[in-house]
């Protein structure tokens, strides 16, 4: 387990460095002058010969992309060019947001999706399965961005019981921390349990048709240890494979939520970045996902190997 | 009779005392509280030198110019208490005693020439504005003496647009440039506590300000909450203050939590449609003015909503804009007419370019597509984001677009209508006229107000005259507060609070 680990950590390197490089070219490839979106419409050729000159933006794109790469293996992401501070400074700042936030989401989703799968699947086409189905569907059709301002307006306006916007840092408030990100992380989380509780109940359904599963209930095993024990094991191995690859939606899909909300994670700022021509934000945010989206991954493969004695590497 | 004479005295009284109680608490500013400002966004450098702007505003609370527009756009003093013009060249300045910056330094005669050489420096982004200044000369500790090129009417307003704001000179000489980019040091009434990398921005009050009884405020905390629907949820449930412009369906109800103000109800800002007349088919005369006579505005304008109607490059309020001016009267059949003397009696197909970033041009588009279809033009509504769109218009790769202006700030009618002078750089629709580059010449060089607007008027009659554009008007936006926020003015260019009024009536 150990030396598949390393072997897998090992095969992240050539997979960042070509991210890199596409990033860098997907950038530089878009329409439009850096200066002009950095400064705004009313920019003067004064401004645009200033930014130009301040931040490389005319040397040869092979020049720009090899200095940026020597600066990487540094550990110097460079200057934001838009907000002026160094681009670790504002990953180690912004990332564990939207990580908290990615994270309290998936938590969430989980503890409802899972939970309301089995019910569903073990009380086939009887109400709490319909309720349950319906909730699904709903998650999946409802924007997340309209259910975000809809729980602000009720949670926040209507029934004040909730901040409306903000960050508060675990490490500074715990509990004003948690309040902060709660309808944050439902309105992200929904659309993920909307699909796990349809797929841990397809996923269920089938393994309680298997033999096993038969045997297990022939032998006199009570019900919630058949379910538990036996049958949820199994239909896991495909629900954590969904949740391990939605995860990457999920961080793409904190933009939306962290707008709203004024979360300051970094899926706004990588937006903001791409419409201000921020090249150097760009570049080290998406290898920042890259990098997070492979971790996640390899933790998905290794949880294999626990649910699955038989799934040895 | 005595007695009802005195019961009646007595109940007056009290009425009158129990009015002037009332009255009092309402008229009267209190002093303290901070006022939380929810911004779009939060500056990356609070350098109002070096600012790559980008529209925000809330890096200048810290600041003050030597002069200002008052609410009647005239000029009022600030950190000048008078100035003299001898001659079209010289501007003797007779600064304000007294004055600190937050640093404790004193604001004097060498502060302002050094502030004047780092404006012409090449790290400030208004270098070409300020190139017109040819010496600054201290004449003693509170008096200075500009000497310009060439005669420049517009240098007051120059001085009083956020160009303007004077910096301090012993903050940027111990700690750089870099570090004064995010340690802003001026003698405004609010300086700089601290900028959060999570989008907060603090200034607390300065207690040596000049005027002493201001401001009322402690503080100013500015919030990036980027989406505009949030902002107003956030006063409605009283998390924030004030609100930087919410959506004009919210109006209403933020109306009732508070109250609005237009932003750039006094600048020059007015949004048109524009022709590149460089290259077919808008080269030709005819094709614009088909256009303009096709696009009954009037009717676009009442479909929008929110819209202060305008009808050439000067705004009606702008002292240079000529009152003989009408709108273009709606006139599809001479729209036609005039299509078919061009050589397009079949109709012709052309791409309105918008940008993202404007959805109210969006609809405005939408309707003069409908508008133009009606005379046999095709109009392919070409949406694209920002910073595409603006190179496509700086580099003339557009037939027909939508934008704003404002002068760049500036109030002097000269801001606006330098946008026609051959290679300015915002004039993408490429039109010129000798004429016109001639009045505009003269009219910077002449001091006389009432001869610059007489050679204004000309000017802004040969362009309406021209057709390079459709005037829509003024798409107003509104910022918001709550009831307990007293005092809310915003300055002459209509984009700045002046927090020194501020006041907050609630404990």
């Amino acid at each position: 387990m150990i030396s598949y680990i390393i072997r897998r950590c090992l095969q992240l390197i050539p997979v960042l460095v070509g991210i890199s490089l596409l990033v860098f070219l997907m950038v530089h490839l878009l329409p439009g002058d850096p200066a002009i979106a950095i400064v705004g419409p009313e920019v003067t050729p004064d401004q645009i010969r200033q930014v130009r000159e301040e931040y490389h933006l005319d040397d040869p794109w092979l020049v720009q992309y090899l200095i940026w790469m020597k600066m990487i293996l540094r550990g110097d992401f460079g200057v934001s060019i838009v907000e002026n501070v160094p681009i670790s400074k504002l990953l180690l700042a912004r990332l564990p947001v939207t990580l908290q936030l990615t994270g309290f989401a998936m938590i969430i989703s989980l503890l409802i999706s899972i939970p309301a799968g089995v019910v569903s699947a073990v009380k086939k086409d009887t109400l709490s399965d319909n309720i349950a189905r319906v909730f699904a569907f709903a998650g999946i059709c409802i924007p997340n961005f309209w259910l975000g301002i809809m729980l602000i307006l009720i949670f926040g306006v209507l029934f004040p019981i909730l901040p409306v916007y903000g960050y508060v840092s675990p490490i500074h408030n715990f509990p004003e921390a948690l309040r902060h990100l709660l309808l944050p992380s439902i309105t992200l989380g929904t659309a993920l349990a909307a699909l796990v509780t349809r797929m841990t109940r397809s996923c269920l359904l089938e393994v309680l048709a298997c033999d096993y599963v038969t045997v297990a209930r022939a032998k006199g095993l009570p019900e919630h240890v058949v379910i538990y024990k036996h049958a949820l094991r199994n239909a896991m191995i495909p629900v954590i494979t969904v949740v391990g690859l939605q995860f990457g939606f999920l961080l793409g899909g904190s933009v939306l939520v962290e707008t709203v909300f004024a979360l300051p994670g970094i899926g706004k700022l990588v937006v903001d970045s791409i419409f201000f021509r921020d090249y150097p934000v760009v570049q080290g945010v998406v290898l920042c996902y890259a990098l997070v989206f492979s971790l996640v991954n390899l933790l998905v493969d290794v949880l294999y190997g626990f649910l699955d004695p038989r799934i040895r590497y | 009779m005595k007695r009802n004479l005195l019961v009646t005295v007595l109940i007056l009284a009290l009425i009158a005392a129990f009015a002037s109680w009332a009255l009092a608490d309402e008229a009267q500013p209190q002093y303290g509280g901070t006022l939380r400002y929810a911004a779009y966004d939060i500056p990356g450098s609070l350098d109002p030198q070096h600012c790559l702007h980008r529209g925000l505003t809330t890096q200048y609370i810290a600041f003050e110019k030597l002069l200002q527009y008052n609410q009647k756009l005239e000029f009022e003093p600030v950190l000048a208490i008078s100035w003299d013009i001898p001659d079209s060249l010289t501007y003797i300045f007779h600064l304000r005693k007294g004055v600190l910056f937050h640093d404790g330094s004193s604001f004097n005669a060498e502060v302002v020439k050094f502030n004047f050489e780092r404006l012409q420096s090449d790290y400030s982004e208004y270098q070409a504005d300020f190139s017109i200044v040819r010496n600054v000369e201290i004449l003693d500790n509170y008096t200075v003496k500009i000497l310009l090129e060439k005669p420049y009417a517009p240098f007051l307003d120059l001085l009083a647009s956020s160009r303007g704001y004077i910096i301090s000179e012993k903050a940027v000489k111990e700690h750089g440039d870099e570090w004064f980019q995010k340690h802003p040091v001026g003698t405004g009434p609010f300086k700089f506590q601290s900028w959060d990398i999570m989008g907060t921005l603090l200034f607390a009050k300065f207690e040596n300000y000049w005027r002493k009884e201001l401001p009322y405020l402690d503080a100013v905390e500015f919030i990036k909450i980027p989406d505009e629907t949030t902002r107003v949820l956030a006063l409605e449930a009283g998390e924030v203050d004030y609100a930087y412009k919410i959506p004009l369906v919210d109006l209403p109800r933020v109306k009732k939590i508070g109250g609005v103000i237009s932003n750039g109800a006094q600048g020059n800002t007015i949004d048109y449609f524009l022709f590149n007349c460089s290259k077919p088919p808008f080269n030709d005369k005819r094709v614009r003015e088909a256009f303009a006579l096709a696009i009954d505005v009037d009717k676009l304008d009442s479909f929008i909503g929110n819209i202060e109607p305008e009808v050439g490059p000067l705004p009606f309020k702008n002292w240079g804009h000529n009152p003989e001016i009408k709108s273009v009267p709606y006139d599809p059949a001479k729209a036609k007419k005039l299509l078919a003397e061009a050589g397009f009696s079949k109709g012709l197909t052309v791409d309105l370019l918008i940008r993202t970033a404007h959805p109210r041009k969006s609809q405005a588009a939408e309707i003069a597509e409908q508008m133009l279809g009606q005379i046999g033009v095709t109009v392919n509504i070409l949406t694209l984001e920002s910073a595409t769109a603006i190179s496509r218009e700086q580099s003339g790769d557009f037939e027909f677009g939508a934008l704003h202006y404002g002068g760049g700030g500036r109030i002097d009618p000269d801001g606006n209508l330098r946008l026609f002078y051959p290679g300015a750089p915002f004039n993408y629709s490429g039109f010129t006229d000798p004429t016109l580059t001639t009045l505009l010449d003269l009219g910077i060089r002449i001091t006389d107000r009432k001869a610059r607007q007489q050679l204004y008027w000309e000017a802004e009659k040969i362009i309406t005259e021209g057709f390079p554009m459709i005037w829509i008007g003024e798409l107003l936006e509104y910022n918001g507060y709550n009831s307990y926020v007293h005092g809310v003015i915003l300055e002459a260019s209509g984009y700045i609070l002046k927090t020194s009024e501020i006041w907050l009536s609630k404990p």
